[in-house]
């Protein structure tokens, strides 16, 4: 089992490896002055020059890219271009808004996505089957920004029920609470969908399988079947699904901290991208791209230690 | 003695896009108290779906058409869910025909077998104990390890093994096995029938042994039925089923069985023809069509059962003039 | 395909007998019915309105629909229907060459997973892996910090993380066709890779890249929409739906028309196609049902 996890670790940083390789491949292969496209128009000529030392621009580029990976390895991921300040302090900075954004949509989304599904399977081809069937489609055929542009539409601006921007005051957890409502139900809405159709497709599956029948012959009460039995291994699927899924869900988080003006890693890039200041952008794309491989990791971790059938081929 | 199980009259259709397939029509059957009592037929003759009506476990599109299953004096058919659940793997209790499905993968055995006793008001301790007791029971070594090891970390026989012990957990009135051997190879299957031997002196309920392996219904069966295309064709005393088989069905099986081949041959003998179809039966015998006996009467009328004695009775119109 | 195909394809339904399945799922009828409908509004959009979509009239300045306006006008006082209308363009052109563009590329590239040697088979799975690993929004992004706002940016973006999915199916395939006793029989007697592609591989890919393709095209065309939304896919004046929405967020206190008409067409474009593109997959293929 740990020698597995070793190799999973491995290969999660070689991913994350290579693509920071091809971040650096294709910074470098746009035309151009590379000292000015990745500063950009505003950067003056010291900052150039600074650039140029510490990058070792005249170097030779297999110098250049072994410098570029150690930096990166001493958490080195360069200076803002503006402020000077270190990359990796602004984006630690911001960071945790959008962890917090991330988890709570996944929290509400896999929770009533799960209890929907389960219903739906045990209840199969119900009203309240094909009910939860349409509302499935609607939400999954949303993009995720059109939903938060118009769940601030109607709760914010129509309805003025919830507070449209911002984070809340800091300090006021309630406050804070507060404005988390709106983002978080816009992330999370299509993913209730996708992980309410996968787990009533397994749990579907599941229940017809000769265990499930064994076990109703051993007299065994239905809630017992349903949770202990079948959603146990239903479940497993949308482990992974969510692992993968929070990649996606990374972008979407970008969206809805602009539409609602949140602090974080979306917003941050989304800012940075307007003042062409690479470095900045280039680290936070990274640190994210890095997460978004560790949840992957962990997921399939999980997946193992949940099923033991995995953790037997190990 | 008394009758544990008495199924009377079953019919039992399935519902298909094609129209209704009439698996089950008539069935007649009894299980005496601390007997063991054999079905026997081929693929498709009912014999699973009999057993599956006992506990209430047919299929979504069954439909019991009529007859009664009576079970220590109340009818199976009519409880409602709760009254079933109360009896399942307490007083009947089933081992399905595959071992490598028949125990969720996620669970420790251990954990399933202690699910298994969740009526009983007793600690988590005693009840696994319980799990460790029947695991010996059944031969499975170092039981007090392997109890909280996972299914997939036991081989067929054990898990077959495995399931008898849960079934027999809770020391039913009614054991049901279901092609308790089919799954698994000859050298495992003499062990299971070694298990069964052994479970019969210490086992004081009665068990239904459904299969189409003669030889298992030989060695283990008090009495037998034997079932053909839906219909219950013969039923006798295990010897007279073996010594004096009077449908002609029967005679055929035995004939046909490769273990009573007295020399080798290179044509294995077979029931000529092909089962029929359920979804348009006929109004004669059902065996009419591959009797090699058949007369005029046989395509148009159904014999009745015809008492050979007290405990012997087949379907037949050769046996209705004496 | 009257090549005679290797055990290892999938057993497809003969072409007419699909189509007719097809038609009798109603969703998939609705989805195929949307899509002729952005199509067609794609392609004819000059003859279905009278504005053109840049002309620009104050007087009519964030009006609610009416009339001469069926979904309103902008704050620019532009006909919001013709530049939905225009906008249709803007997104099935997206479509068409990114995914040609990834098709293409991820043929090409599954084929030399599939066929090539083992190392380079791990190589480019470890580099599509990678690719995968970034959110396309922002590697899109980072790109655009260093290049400038521009759509062809966009499609060079949405083409280099769309490949890696695409050639994995073709690669799946050719590695199982590898072995294959037909196509050893081909190889040798020197069937060169291009006919043995034609021949063999594409036939059983067709249908699976097909139906993948038609469930990517509404991916394709809301990150085209978000990033014209932020500013940096179309350059403004273009008429894009995404440009639409961020009129609509700009002014979401003055008027909610626009918001809605940027979304709406979003939206049926999404179950259109992935309507469709299901209906296909269960007809064509049900165990691709399995698949993540």
């Amino acid at each position: 089992m740990g020698l597995y996890f070793l190799r999973r670790l491995g290969l999660s940083i070689a991913i994350i490896a290579v693509a920071m390789s091809i971040l650096f491949i294709i910074t470098h292969m746009i035309p151009g002055d590379p000292v000015s496209i990745a500063l950009g128009p505003r950067a003056t000529t010291e900052m150039k020059e600074e650039y140029r030392a510490r990058m070792g621009i005249d170097l030779p580029i297999y110098v250049q890219y072994g410098r570029f990976v150690s930096h990166v390895l001493h958490g080195n991921l360069g200076k803002d271009v503006f402020s000077g300040l270190p990359v990796l302090n602004i984006v630690s900075s911001q960071l945790p808004h959008t962890v917090i954004l991330v988890c709570v949509a996944i929290g509400w989304s896999a929770i009533l996505g799960i209890i929907l599904g389960c219903f739906s399977a045990l209840h199969r081809n119900s009203i309240l089957d094909r009910f939860v069937g349409v509302i499935t489609v609607g939400a999954i055929a949303i993009p995720s920004f059109v939903v938060s542009l118009y769940s601030l539409l109607l709760f914010a601006v129509t309805l003025k029920v919830l507070p449209a921007l911002g984070a809340g005051e800091s300090g006021d957890i309630a406050d804070q609470l507060k404005h988390l409502i709106l983002p978080g139900f816009a992330l999370g809405l299509g993913w209730v969908g996708y992980i309410a159709r996968m787990v009533r497709a397994s749990m579907l599956e599941v229940m017809g399988e000769n265990f499930i029948r064994a076990a109703k012959a051993y007299g065994l009460p239905g809630h017992t079947i349903v949770s202990k039995y079948a959603l146990k291994i239903a479940i497993l699927p949308t482990v992974t699904l969510l692992g993968v899924g929070v990649g996606n869900m990374l972008s979407g988080a970008l969206f809805a901290e602009i539409v609602f003006a949140r602090p974080g890693i979306g917003k941050l890039i989304y800012d940075m991208v307007l003042m062409r200041n690479f470095p900045v952008v280039q680290g936070a794309v990274l640190v994210t791209t890095a997460l978004f491989v560790l949840c992957a990791l962990m997921a399939d971790m999980l997946n193992s230690i949940l099923d033991p059938r995995v953790r037997a081929n190990l | 003695m008394g009758t544990v199980l008495s199924i009377n009259d079953l019919s039992v259709d399935f519902s298909t896009p094609n129209g209704p397939v009439h698996a089950l029509r008539h069935v007649n059957l009894d299980v005496p108290r601390n007997r063991i009592v054999g079905i026997v037929g081929e693929s498709g003759s009912g014999k699973s779906t009999v057993v599956s009506a006992v506990m209430r476990l047919l299929a979504n599109n069954a439909n019991v058409l009529g007859g009664t299953i009576h079970f220590e004096g109340r009818n199976i058919l009519t409880m409602k869910e709760k009254e079933l659940r109360a009896i399942r793997g307490e007083e009947i209790a089933m081992v399905f025909q595959d071992p490598m499905t028949a125990q969720t993968p996620v669970l420790s055995i251990g954990q399933q077998m202690i699910d298994i006793q969740y009526r009983r008001p007793l600690s988590n301790k005693d009840k696994r104990q319980n799990a460790i007791e029947m695991l010996n029971r059944v031969g499975i070594p170092d039981s007090s390890e392997r109890v909280d090891q996972y299914p997939h970390q036991f081989s067929g026989g054990m898990r077959q093994r495995i399931s008898i012990a849960m079934a027999l957990m809770m020391n039913p009135k009614l054991l049901i096995a279901d092609e308790p051997t089919t799954a698994l190879d000859v050298t495992l299957e003499a062990q299971i029938i070694h298990l069964f031997r052994e479970l019969k002196k210490s086992f004081d309920g009665s068990i239904i042994i459904v299969s189409h392996n003669l030889g298992l219904i030989a060695e283990l069966c008090d009495e037998v039925i034997v079932m053909y295309a839906g219909e219950v064709v013969e039923s006798a005393y295990v010897e007279d089923l073996f010594y004096r088989a009077s449908h002609p069905y029967t005679r055929a099986l035995l004939e046909c069985d490769p273990a009573r081949l007295g020399e080798l041959t290179e044509d294995l003998p077979t029931i000529p023809g092909d089962v029929p179809d359920l979804q348009k039966v006929s109004p004669g015998c059902i065996f009419a069509p591959r009797c090699t006996e058949e007369f005029d009467t046989c395509s148009h009328q159904q014999p009745p059962m015809i008492a050979l004695n007290s405990t012997h009775e087949a379907r037949c119109h050769l046996l209705e003039n004496g | 395909m009257s090549v005679p195909i290797s055990d290892t394809s999938v057993q497809k339904p003969a072409g007419s007998t699909a189509y007719r399945q097809f038609f009798r799922e109603p969703l998939g009828v609705f989805g195929l019915v949307l899509v002729v409908i952005l199509v067609l509004a794609a392609i004819f959009a000059p003859y279905l309105t009278d504005y053109a979509p840049n002309t620009i009239d104050i007087k009519s300045r964030l009006l609610p629909p009416s009339s001469e306006h069926w979904v309103g006008a902008d704050q620019l006082g532009r006909d919001t229907f013709t530049r939905v209308l225009y906008g249709t363009r803007v997104a099935l052109k997206v479509a068409a060459w990114s995914i040609s563009l990834a098709l293409l590329g991820g043929l090409l590239l599954g084929m030399i997973a599939g066929y090539g040697p083992r190392w380079l088979d791990n190589l480019l799975i470890l580099i599509f892996d990678a690719v995968r690993s970034f959110p396309t929004i922002m590697l899109a992004l980072a790109i655009i910090t260093l290049t400038g706002p521009s759509l062809n940016m966009v499609i060079l973006v949405i083409v280099i993380t769309s490949i890696p999915v695409y050639a994995r199916i073709v690669r799946t395939q050719t590695m199982s066709l590898r072995e294959n006793e037909f196509v050893l029989a081909a190889r040798s007697i020197g069937t060169g890779w291009l006919r043995m592609l034609y021949l063999h591989i594409l036939p059983n890919v067709i249908g699976p890249l097909l139906i993948l393709a038609s469930m990517d095209i509404p991916v394709v065309v809301t990150i085209e929409s978000g990033l014209s939304f932020l500013g940096l896919g179309v350059r403004p004046p273009t008429a894009s739906w995404g440009t639409i929405l961020a009129d609509g967020y700009a002014y979401v206190r003055n008027t909610p028309w626009l918001l809605v008409a940027g979304g709406v067409p979003l939206i049926l474009t999404t179950l259109g196609f992935t309507f469709m593109g299901e209906t296909l997959r269960d007809v064509f293929d049900p165990t691709l049902k399995r698949r993540d």
